[in-house]
């Protein structure tokens, strides 16, 4: 179990610098830096000025040297400013994580909860009528364009309706306005990810019971509940960890465009405004963040992989 | 394929239906020039006199915002996605297959850096990733910019980059598991080359479980170029496709909503066929299946 | 067992919706971008000048009428007046100096006066080039500051244009505050600002609000001011909210979440047309034409391009204002050149170039370019007469523009190819590195008169030399208009310079360097209690006078 942890920690460091290198790199290959911009925007800004701020801002120097220069202040634990929000990339960190959190948690939950509710009754019965209601709302859910599905939503509930808010963060700290202005975007989520469960599910599920133990259950004389919930779902459980996991840890930063339909100051949009708007620190140390919430993901994955099922120790 | 999992498939009543529905949508992209001249008119030359026209016989679904007829628009943006859809899933293919087959047969430290790389991919956060990489200036790599294919082919290679991994783990573990049959063993210890038992043996078995998940990739990708599209990062008008006609009408969706739900009709259906066709054919190749009738 | 809970939730909802509709004390203005900085002289930004236009008042500005008018200042100093005298500056030139003498009721919100020192202090930090303030012309020209007293102050400039008194970006900043944390690092200064790290702090802000909350991203909170001595506002409260999607941003505004959308930065004018014919009952739309210039820059480092014939040729085969009645219901006005209508020195008698597709087809056989079997001209040499014509990717209404120009162009025989790319590449590296091959569509922004110096001067054109500054980005060198751009500036006379202007127009409209496309008009969306915003149509933002805005009934 340590060398399993010792030996994911040191891949996950390895696999982040390599990441914080290419990402680097790739940002640098993104056109126009922020110097650019300001002389295309400016008409004062003189072609002194120009070199002045790009000496300031430590552009001229080549990319190896900022690179190494930014790496040797992340390990000192000095995470830069964000030049978009005008404050220290940490802030801007933890209160883009804290928003995400607000909504993906009790979203994935719920998804969870649902599609894994709806892929094992889909499993019970295969090719059943409710089997194919559950396949099409799950493809549904699958094959909707995000940002559709959330304008629908707004259309009919903030517009049409009037029941809730448009989009935006809560406007006082109150219950009852997190919960109005949580309840659309969280409602786009869930329904596009309870239909990755309820397949993983019911592909997991129809597996598991068409296992011989499953037969002599039942010919045992355990009644079907017990069958399907005692003796199946444990064996397909595993996979469904799996996409757990690594549904939460994506979710992170792929949410951003919910985030952006319901203006929902998340880590999603959050990297994409740093990333367009070549905020190397910001930009940087969102990836990495969500790169290792990602990695952290899978490898609590694997450690209950470990737990559930005992076969996979060996 | 064999017969009775042709049966199986055929059973199947969703992803018959899908697999008609999508055929006849490919049809109708194919058909597209056909059905310029048919109509009448020019789906490229805006119409200032005519924006936003409700459906009448000269334009049976409406005009767009530049009074284009919106029929042909979505047969031309067909092309586009579904070519898109196609071609990523099947260069991921292709790449994960060779990585799998490569990792397979070599085994050892060759299968151990490319797992590695796999798992390493698939813990990337892939939206941000795809939005540097689609953001990323050509020119500066001294490829050029602008060029329609190039943007074609840019979208097709940054989803292969992810996209070859579910394949190539799929590939990699059916590889092993038949290089461990006997059968194979035989044929190694016979003096067969890598590359026949492969062939021979292998990838027979391997087409059928690549094609189920590449027929799922293809409804990922669409979804995928329409998020693109609505970032503004996919493809650029005037070259119409499903993704950036939806981005583009949602500006006007409470004054015209139709010229909206058109496409993402379309995305919606082509996502779902190919996803119930790629259930359909697991359902068919799955050994298991004979089990649950019995 | 969900389901009575969602129902209880919607109930709580319902109520807690229509309770906040009664109060008509906090007003809610929906915006499409939020500021990267809340420091008044860093980084040039709408969202930021729109919202510290309810907290800030700068010196001097230009108002509604497009007049230089006082802000904090008592009255504008001019030569007429004797507050302004021309002097020899210490580089030899003719310069001047200027006394303004600031307001007594200019009090910063935590009860001090706004004083000379404060603008002593911003003039310091930003002559200072390790504070990184961006253009430092300003501050250069200005050379010296005298303090009369603690409400007078005289400058001292190293050169004389017209614009003397127009102090309009020297912005007062709290000295007590921030001369500490600059002293102490003038490089960290930006990133230790109290604009940034403490921007609720009263005594940062001197208008009739202060900003008291911020949510990064989301929203600003601004509350009377108690320290503003002006005249009262009518709201305690002003949130600013940003929803950068602009379909979500009018579906805020429909579901009652803000009450208004600034046209600063709101809703595209076609949007917000189709909605004034749904929503008209619950809102006022009022279209504000602007200083906003959409045009065509044409690279006339291109062969074809350099030829007048073809550049004029280009103009007569657009109908423009078809453009303008069929996509904007005709509320934007076509432009003759880059000289808005509405300024004083518009000279409309000036023969404007219409819509005749005939001219433009002999323009072109008699430059050489005649039509092949595809309809497409080639000259002698079989060169295809093609253009690439740019703008940024994801505006939609100039991707409409360029779609519907490429029809037309079309019909003269010139194939156009649309390329877009996003706005950083195109202004951060194809526009200002003048890498654009032929057409270049996007807008310029000004102040009332002018002078398009960096524009049209032939040693604005940007360079590796010169590390790409300058914006004369189509290459333009002409000799009388280099002069006149020299020499306009140094006029004090208005009706002096009347006719220079007007040869500045002729020269522009017949030489086309440039297509001129139309003015693009704001569009403002305010609830029907709600009087008293007047937008500018220019730079300076319409909160300038938020003091003036009234709820009716």
């Amino acid at each position: 179990m340590l060398r399993l942890l010792g030996g994911r920690l040191a891949e996950a460091a390895f696999t982040l610098s390599l990441l914080s290198f290419a990402t680097f790199l790739l940002i640098g290959l993104m056109p126009g830096d922020p110097i650019d911009l300001a002389i295309a925007s400016d008409p004062r800004l003189s072609a002194e000025d120009a070199a002045r701020l790009r000496a300031l801002h430590g552009l001229d120097r080549p990319l190896l040297s900022r690179y190494l220069a930014w790496a040797a202040g992340v390990l000192e634990g000095r995470f830069g400013f964000s030049r978009l929000y005008a404050k220290p990339v940490a802030e801007v960190l933890s209160d883009a994580l804290v928003a995400s959190l607000a909504l993906l948690l009790p979203a994935t939950i719920l998804s969870a909860v649902i599609g894994i509710a709806l892929g094992v009754l889909a499993a019970r019965k295969p090719r059943s009528g409710l089997d194919y209601a559950v396949n099409l709302v799950a493809f549904a859910g699958v094959s909707l364009p995000s940002f559709w599905l959330g304008i629908l939503l707004i259309i009919l509930f903030a517009v049409t309706l009037g029941w809730l808010p448009a989009g935006g963060p809560p406007d006082e700290p109150t219950l009852a306005s997190w919960l109005r202005h949580l309840a659309l975007p969280m409602v786009t989520l869930t329904v596009l990810g309870l239909a990755a469960y309820a397949r993983q599910t019911r592909a997991a599920m129809l597996e598991a019971l068409a296992e011989p133990w499953i037969r002599t259950a039942y010919a045992k004389g355990a009644p079907e509940r017990a069958v399907v919930l005692r003796h199946a779902f444990p064996n397909a459980a595993v996979p469904i960890v799996t996409v757990a996991a690594l549904d939460f840890a994506t979710l992170v930063s792929g949410a951003l465009v919910t985030e952006a339909v319901f203006a929902w100051p998340g880590m999603g949009k959050t990297i994409y405004d740093a990333i367009l708007g070549n905020d190397y620190n910001l930009a940087l140390l969102a990836l990495l963040l969500s790169a290792a919430v990602t990695l952290a993901a899978s490898l609590i994955a694997d450690l209950a992989q470990l737990a559930i099922d005992p076969r996979v120790r060996t | 394929m064999s017969g009775r999992a042709w049966q199986r498939f055929l059973g199947h009543r969703a992803a018959v239906a899908s697999a008609v529905l999508l055929a006849l949508i490919g049809l109708a992209a194919i058909g597209a020039p056909l059905a310029d001249r048919a109509l009448g008119h020019d789906p490229f030359a805006p119409d200032l006199l005519n924006r936003y026209a409700p459906p009448s016989p000269a334009h049976p679904l409406g005009t767009d915002e530049l009074g284009r007829d919106l029929l042909l628009r979505l047969l031309w943006g067909a092309r586009v996605s579904l070519a898109v859809g196609l071609a990523a899933a099947l260069v991921s293919a292709l790449i994960g297959t060779c990585v799998g087959l490569a990792a397979a047969w070599f085994g050892g430290i060759v299968d151990s850096l490319l797992m590695r790389l796999a798992d390493g991919l698939i813990a990337l956060p892939s939206l941000p990733l795809l939005i540097v990489l689609a953001a990323v200036d050509p020119a500066r790599l001294g490829l050029p910019r602008g060029a329609l294919w190039f943007d074609l082919a840019r979208i097709i290679v940054i989803i292969a980059l992810f996209g070859w991994v579910k394949v190539a783990r799929l590939a990699r573990a059916s590889a092993l598991s038949i290089l461990r049959r006997d059968y194979a063993r035989a044929a190694v210890a016979l003096g067969a080359s890598g590359g026949r038992v492969l062939w021979r043996h292998v990838a027979p078995n391997l087409a059928a479980h690549v094609t189920v998940a590449s027929t799922q990739t293809v409804g990922a990708v669409i979804l995928l170029e329409s998020v693109l599209s609505f970032l503004g990062l996919g493809i650029q008008p005037p070259t119409p496709s499903w993704g950036n006609m939806l981005a583009g009408a949602q500006e006007l969706v409470f004054a015209a909503p139709m010229a909206a739900v058109w496409p993402g009709l379309l995305i919606f259906a082509t996502v779902v066929a190919t996803n119930f066709i790629g259930d359909g054919l697991a359902d068919a190749l799955d050994p298991r299946a004979e089990l649950r009738r019995a | 067992m969900r389901r009575p809970l969602a129902a209880g939730l919607v109930a709580v909802a319902l109520a807690a919706g229509s309770a906040e509709a009664q109060h008509r004390d906090t007003l809610t203005i929906g915006i499409t971008q939020f500021p990267s900085t809340f420091h008044p002289s860093i980084e040039n930004m709408a969202a930021k000048s729109y919202i510290l236009g309810l907290a800030r008042r700068p010196v001097t500005t230009y108002d509604a009428d497009w007049a230089l008018t006082c802000m904090l200042c008592v009255r504008l100093p001019t030569i007429e007046n004797g507050d302004a005298v021309p002097e020899t500056a210490p580089n030899g030139n003719l310069g001047i100096r200027v006394t303004y003498r600031l307001r007594e009721d200019a009090i910063w919100g935590d009860g001090t006066p706004v004083t000379a020192d404060d603008i002593v202090f911003a003039w310091e930090a930003g002559r200072e080039p390790l504070t990184g303030i961006g253009p430092a012309e300003l501050y250069r020209s200005l050379h010296r500051i005298t303090v009369i007293d603690q409400r007078t102050f005289t400058l001292h400039f190293d050169k004389l244009t017209f614009a003397y008194n127009a102090i309009n970006d020297l912005n007062p900043l709290p000295a007590r505050l921030e001369r500490p944390s600059w002293r102490e690092d003038a490089r960290a200064y930006r990133t230790r600002t109290l604009y940034d790290r403490e921007t609720a702090n009263p005594g940062l802000w001197n208008g009739p609000y202060r900003i008291t909350a911020i949510q990064t991203g989301a929203s600003v909170t601004l509350e009377r001011n108690p320290a503003w001595k002006g005249p009262a506002p009518a709201f305690r409260r002003i949130v600013v909210r940003t929803i950068e999607n602009t379909t979500a941003l009018e579906a805020a505004l429909l579901a009652g979440q803000i009450d208004m959308i600034a046209g600063e930065l709101g809703l595209a004018l076609d949007q917000a047309l189709a909605l004034e014919k749904r929503a008209a009952a619950r809102f006022r739309f009022h279209f504000q034409p602007g200083l906003v210039y959409e045009h065509i820059d044409l690279n006339l480092d291109m062969p074809a391009l350099a030829d007048l014939r073809v550049r004029r040729a280009l103009l007569a085969a657009i109908d423009r204002q078809q453009i303008v009645d069929r996509l904007f219901e005709g509320r934007q006005k076509v432009a003759r050149s880059f000289v808005n209508p509405l300024d004083w020195m518009a000279d409309e008698t000036l023969p404007a170039q219409g819509f005749d597709l005939a001219l433009a087809r002999r323009l072109l056989d008699e430059a050489g370019w005649t039509p092949g079997p595809d309809g497409i001209r080639r000259n002698a040499a079989g060169e295809r007469l093609s253009f690439e014509l740019m703008t940024t990717a994801g505006n939609r209404s100039r991707e409409l523009v360029q779609q519907v120009l490429q029809g037309m162009w079309r019909q003269a025989g010139v194939e156009i190819r649309i390329r877009n790319e996003p706005p950083r590449v195109f202004f951060g590296e194809t526009v200002s590195r003048r890498r654009f091959q032929g057409m270049a569509l996007f807008a310029w922004i000004s102040s009332p008169e002018n002078i398009p110096r960096t524009i049209l001067h032939s040693s604005e054109i940007p360079t590796e030399a010169r590390n790409w500054s300058g914006q004369n980005y189509t290459g333009f060198r002409n000799a009388e208009m280099d002069a006149l751009l020299e020499a306009i500036p140094l006029e004090l006379d208005r009706e002096k310079r009347r006719p220079m202007w007007r040869r500045v127009q002729e020269i522009y409209m017949s030489e086309v360097p440039v297509l001129p496309l139309f003015f693009r008009s704001d569009a403002h969306i305010w609830p029907r209690w709600l009087d008293g915003v007047r937008p500018t149509g220019h730079l300076a933002p319409s909160t300038l006078w938020v003091e003036q805005w009234r709820v009716t009934h």
